[in-house]
């Protein structure tokens, strides 16, 4: 069926467009503003390397270092000096070892895309068929017992979580490996560690999506037509419900993207967050620039990605986008 | 219980669970194809009238009565028979234009999924009989409503379709709840004159629930005149509009603008809650109110033919004047 009304294709495509191209001053921008807040913290990667290594160093060594890395430059030309070389597609070396930070990435950013993944897929599997049973069984025993659980849940940090699961899985019943190590096997505890938490959080919002959907006028339309209650469900409450539940989701794989600290260490699972921690606390500059690059693309994309979901499911949001560019 | 005919409400009452009540006695017969207003203030209990006859889930019971549809008691019929009546037997036409469709999916599905969940029907035969239906209703372009979103349609484009829509499988009775007040007044004179066709066309009957005297009198064959939960007054449009018996109904007359200029009266008072225990609802507001009227429960008093009023001032008929 054809739709004049619908704005056409390009429309959506030139949104995206200079959604992506507004990346560039955002990038320049939060670079410019980590640099500037690392150059202003009391330690430089000199004085931890040394202080990790425990020698006691004359002072001349010490600023022969700082010359070796650049450390002694003005911090604006060390800025420069690092975006010049990063344009070019040169992420530098890392500062405490030396290993190429493409390299370092290269090795981190699969293990967080799995992770991610496999978290954001058992959360899912996991609240929307809770979250909708709790929404239709409203204030029945289904609906008080998985809202107790989902409290409970939420209510739990990551990192106790993960040392409970470890304790059960690997030490007591000894089903599964203690440290992660990168394998499939590794991957089930990290992921329950997310992805619980994550469930208890998600299944009252997508209770709370579904009920308020439940309300709308159009679900009483639909039944007084005859249609049935589990058609309207299905077809209409869960797809308008998901507008909220993509949103929800967006956010928490933004921040999964960005690695999970706790969890990632306490499985030594060694993705983004593992790495960046690592980073943080040696002030390896280069490494941490490639990691706020990494996030701030991905916040980007993945809200741009939310936005054109959005118009994917509902025809209004489509209006408002089409009329926008 | 006598007087079966398309659809029978026998002495309904309706309230919340915590016992507090919303309809109180209400009895009402619609023949095929009649059309029956019921007016009343808001508040006063009309739409929940609506949503009790379609057995619409909800926070409000029933509690005592009855509702037959062609002699069949919809509150004792298996669940999977009232759904399979709703569409079928009586469709609904809501207030908000549009807020009985899905907003995010298109209007040809939702007829093809409101088709379908009564009958087998190919993609093709349920489009084309939703074409059909909407060029009944003034509407242009079909195909391309079909093809659209409700959010792209304007009001009376949108109430239209939600006509149809009911329509979508010949009900026997639409109830109306109050269809056109949301619309432009060019608007709602060509819904009135649609909805009315359709009763030329189909022969559905239609119950009609509003607070715009210009509807009623257009439209009506019976009126029903509701306050505080009761219907006070009923009978042929004619008999009620011309010698409006009930305190209620004459206040509601005066209250009506007209064209020789004479201002329109407010009726003077509140509607109370207490309007239930009240042996007459109207009571705190009617100025013929008599020490008697305190103490003896308002009864149906029977003026001629079917015209009946719910009062014991002693008001049988006569103009208010």
């Amino acid at each position: 069926m054809e739709n004049s009304l619908r704005p056409k294709g390009h429309s959506l495509g030139r949104y995206a467009l200079r959604r992506l191209l507004l990346l560039i001053p955002v990038l320049f921008g939060v670079t410019l503003l980590t640099y500037g807040l690392m150059f202003l913290s009391p330690s430089d990667p000199v004085e931890m390397l040394l202080q990790a290594q425990g020698i006691p160093v004359s002072p001349e060594v010490v600023s022969a270092m700082r010359v070796r890395m650049g450390l002694d430059r003005p911090f604006l030309e060390q800025y420069f000096a690092w975006l010049w070389r990063f344009l070019r597609g040169d992420m530098g070396v890392s500062l405490i070892d030396g290993e190429p930070v493409w390299l370092m990435l290269k090795s981190a950013i699969p293990r967080t895309l799995l992770l991610t993944a496999s978290s954001v897929l058992v959360t899912v599997v996991l609240s929307v068929p809770l979250g909708v049973l709790t929404a239709v069984r409203q204030n029945r025993f289904s609906d008080y017992l998985i809202r107790f659980l989902s409290f409970l849940g939420n209510a739990m940090p990551s990192f106790l979580l993960s040392l409970l699961l470890l304790y059960l899985f690997a030490l007591r019943l000894g089903l599964l490996p203690v440290l992660a190590g990168g394998s499939v096997k590794g991957l089930i505890l990290p992921t329950l560690a997310l992805a619980l938490p994550m469930s208890g959080r998600y299944i009252r919002q997508v209770r709370a999506a579904i009920l308020e959907q439940l309300g709308k006028r159009y679900v009483a339309g639909a039944i007084s037509r005859g249609v049935r209650a589990r058609t309207v469900l299905i077809r209409s409450v869960l797809r308008n419900a998901m507008t909220t539940i993509l949103t929800l989701i967006s956010l928490s794989v933004g921040s999964l993207l960005g690695g999970t600290a706790a969890v990632e260490r306490i499985f030594a699972w060694r993705g983004m967050g593992y790495m960046v921690m690592d980073a943080i606390f040696m002030r390896d500059y280069p490494v941490i620039q490639a990691f706020v690059v990494w996030m701030t693309i991905l916040y980007v994309v993945i809200n741009l990605l939310t936005d054109l979901s959005y118009a994917l499911f509902d025809p209004r949001a489509r209006k408002g986008l089409g009329v926008r560019s | 219980m006598e007087h079966i005919g398309l659809l029978d409400v026998h002495h309904l009452t309706v309230g919340y669970p915590d016992g507090g009540r919303v309809l109180q006695d209400i009895s009402l017969h619609i023949h095929e194809g009649e059309i029956v207003c019921v007016i009343g203030e808001s508040g006063c209990g009309k739409s929940t009238l609506l949503n009790a006859i379609l057995q619409m889930p909800g926070r409000l019971h029933i509690t005592e009565g009855e509702i037959l549809f062609r002699g069949r008691n919809l509150r004792t019929l298996p669940r999977e028979e009232v759904r399979r009546l709703r569409g079928t037997g009586m469709g609904m036409v809501f207030q908000e234009p549009g807020a009985s469709m899905d907003p995010i999916r298109k209007i040809g599905a939702q007829f093809y999924e409101t088709m379908r969940a009564h009958a087998p029907i190919s993609r093709r035969e349920a489009m084309g009989q939703a074409e059909d239906l909407l060029a009944r209703l003034d509407l242009q372009d079909t195909r391309r409503i079909l093809g659209s979103y409700p959010v792209e349609l304007s009001g009376g484009q949108k109430q239209r379709v939600a006509i149809a829509l009911a329509m979508a499988l010949r009900p026997d009775i639409l109830l109306a709840d109050e269809p056109t007040s949301a619309l432009d007044v060019t608007v709602q004179a060509q819904i009135v004159e649609e909805l009315m066709r359709l009763r030329d066309d189909f022969g559905t009957a239609l119950l009609v629930v509003t607070h715009n005297m210009g509807v009623v009198s257009r439209m009506a064959d019976k009126v029903a005149v509701m306050y505080g939960g009761r219907i006070v007054e009923y009978g042929y449009r004619h008999d009620v509009m011309t010698a409006p018996a009930h305190p209620y109904t004459r206040a509601l007359m005066d209250a009506i603008p007209r064209p020789d200029g004479t201002p329109p009266k407010a009726i003077p008072g509140v509607r109370t809650k207490k309007e239930f225990d009240y042996p007459c609802p109207f009571l705190d507001r009617c100025p013929y109110a008599h020490p008697a009227c305190r103490t003896e429960k308002a009864e149906k008093i029977p003026i001629h033919g079917e015209h009946w009023t719910l009062c014991n001032a002693g008001f049988k008929g006569g103009a208010a004047s």
